[in-house]
């Protein structure tokens, strides 16, 4: 048995707020603790905790099962909406060029592939997490720079129009007589 | 196991947020690498192209264009030219060059296809739209695709037209809306220009400056009298004519110019 002294697993100034923390279970059973301040980043959990009634005293006893959301995806989300819990209301976006700076501490969690990134969008739609979409969007915005529509059909992982024909040919086509 | 994912088959909100990270130019390979994308950028993506200055050159089986856009710093120019079996490509944008070869494709329906979707997304005024064309008989394609090439009305400030034959003039212009009208004739000959089919043109009478070099005009002088500046060149101007002229000039409040420069007739009239 160990004798040193217990570390708390939340950070300091969530025991200095006494926070209220919830558990989502991913679609492949894994279990993620989340503070309230980080869960509210995402519109479509918030809803799903105001409309179960979910309080400080039975939260951690109804696990909230998010299924269509891996466990990997909801790790990088967990940890995206602990990072910016606090930060202040960002002013909406025109149509034009944003001008913001992607914090490297973000572009370093977003350092993943392609396909990982798009399954991370998508779980990011469904979840409704405005600032982690953003983020995630200049990274794949970025990569669309100087290429060429070539370069760019490798970086994106996009069949030619020929070969998605062929692809959706071969999908549809049940096997007949020859001719 | 998920399902693989690819950028077209993002929600259309994703791919919104993504393309708001880019500009224009950046936004038109994208356009190119499937039907999917194309589609959604066509339909719920248009940006304004921003042009400020484009200038077309037209040669036989080749077609050199040169766009310049509000943001000085941005810069697009592309030489289309069919080569044996194709269509070559060279184009520069911003200064990085790139050259490809098209097998089986024709350098005038590619040069379309990408002028039309530039062209279609101006929403300002144009400062100027500038044609050349090189030969007299090599142009009539490009002349046959004008209409639905230059389908898309916004106000031109200078249109300059560098013509050989005088049917290049008037297919290009019923499709612009320009301010000032500049005709250059290639040949420097001096031959007569046919007028009519021009004169009855809503953009010449909504043009306000007119300058024609190198043809000679013969049309009756009220007909120029609604520009603010015209320098033709009539090869015979009557007393009348002249007569006309001076009432205009003097009952006009807004300061017209008029440079007639008639040839010395050896005929008296």
């Amino acid at each position: 048995m160990s004798v040193e002294p217990e570390v708390p697993i939340v950070q300091v100034e969530e025991v200095r707020e006494n926070p209220v923390l919830y558990k989502i279970i991913s679609s492949d059973n894994h279990v993620f603790t989340i503070s309230e301040h980080a869960v509210k980043l995402s519109k479509t959990l918030w809803d799903l905790i105001t409309n179960l009634g979910l309080t400080a005293e039975n939260a951690l006893d109804n696990p909230i099962p998010v299924e269509n959301v891996n466990g990997k995806n909801m790790e990088t989300i967990v940890q995206f909406c602990e990072r910016h819990k606090y930060d202040e209301e960002e002013p909406e976006y025109t149509n034009y060029i944003r001008e913001f700076v992607l914090p490297e501490w973000d572009r370093q969690l977003l350092s993943i592939d392609n396909e990982e990134l798009f399954q991370l969008i998508l779980a990011t739609n469904y979840l409704d997490i405005q600032k982690l979409m953003d983020y995630c969007c200049r990274v794949i915005g970025d990569m669309a720079k100087d290429k060429t529509p070539e370069e760019l059909r490798i970086i994106y992982g996009i069949p030619t129009d020929a070969e998605d024909d062929a692809l959706e040919r071969s999908a549809s086509d049940s096997p007949g007589p020859s001719g | 196991m998920d399902q693989k994912v690819s950028l077209p088959q993002l929600p259309n909100v994703a791919l919104g947020q993504i393309f708001r990270n880019l500009d224009f130019l950046e936004v038109q390979p994208v356009r190119k690498v499937c039907q999917n994308l194309r589609s959604f950028i066509d339909n719920h993506h248009r940006l304004d192209s921003s042009l400020k200055y484009v200038s077309i050159s037209v040669e036989r089986g080749k077609f050199t264009v040169s766009y310049n856009f509000s943001d000085e710093d941005k810069k697009l120019s592309v030489v289309y030219e069919n080569w044996p079996g194709g269509c070559f490509v060279q184009s520069q944008i911003n200064g990085i060059l790139r050259e490809t070869y098209l097998e089986k494709q024709d350098s005038l329906e590619i040069f379309c296809n990408d002028f039309h979707n530039i062209w279609k997304n101006q929403k300002r005024e144009l400062s100027s739209f500038s044609v050349e064309f090189f030969g007299e008989n090599e142009s009539s394609d490009f002349l046959n695709q004008c209409s639905s090439l230059l389908d898309n009305h916004f106000q031109i400030d200078q249109l300059h037209l560098f013509v050989t034959t005088s049917n290049q003039i008037i297919s290009i212009l019923k499709k612009v809306d320009p301010r000032c009208i500049v005709i250059n004739n290639k040949n420097e000959n001096r031959e007569n220009l046919e007028i009519q089919d021009l004169m009855e043109l809503n953009q010449w009478r909504n043009a306000e400056r007119l300058f024609i070099r190198s043809f000679a005009i013969s049309a009756p002088i009220q007909k120029f009298d609604h520009f603010k500046k015209v320098s033709v060149f009539f090869r015979t101007a009557s007393w009348d004519d002249v007569s006309l002229l001076k009432e205009v000039n003097t009952t006009r409040q807004t300061c017209s110019n008029f440079e007639i420069f008639p040839e010395v007739s050896s005929r008296s009239e």
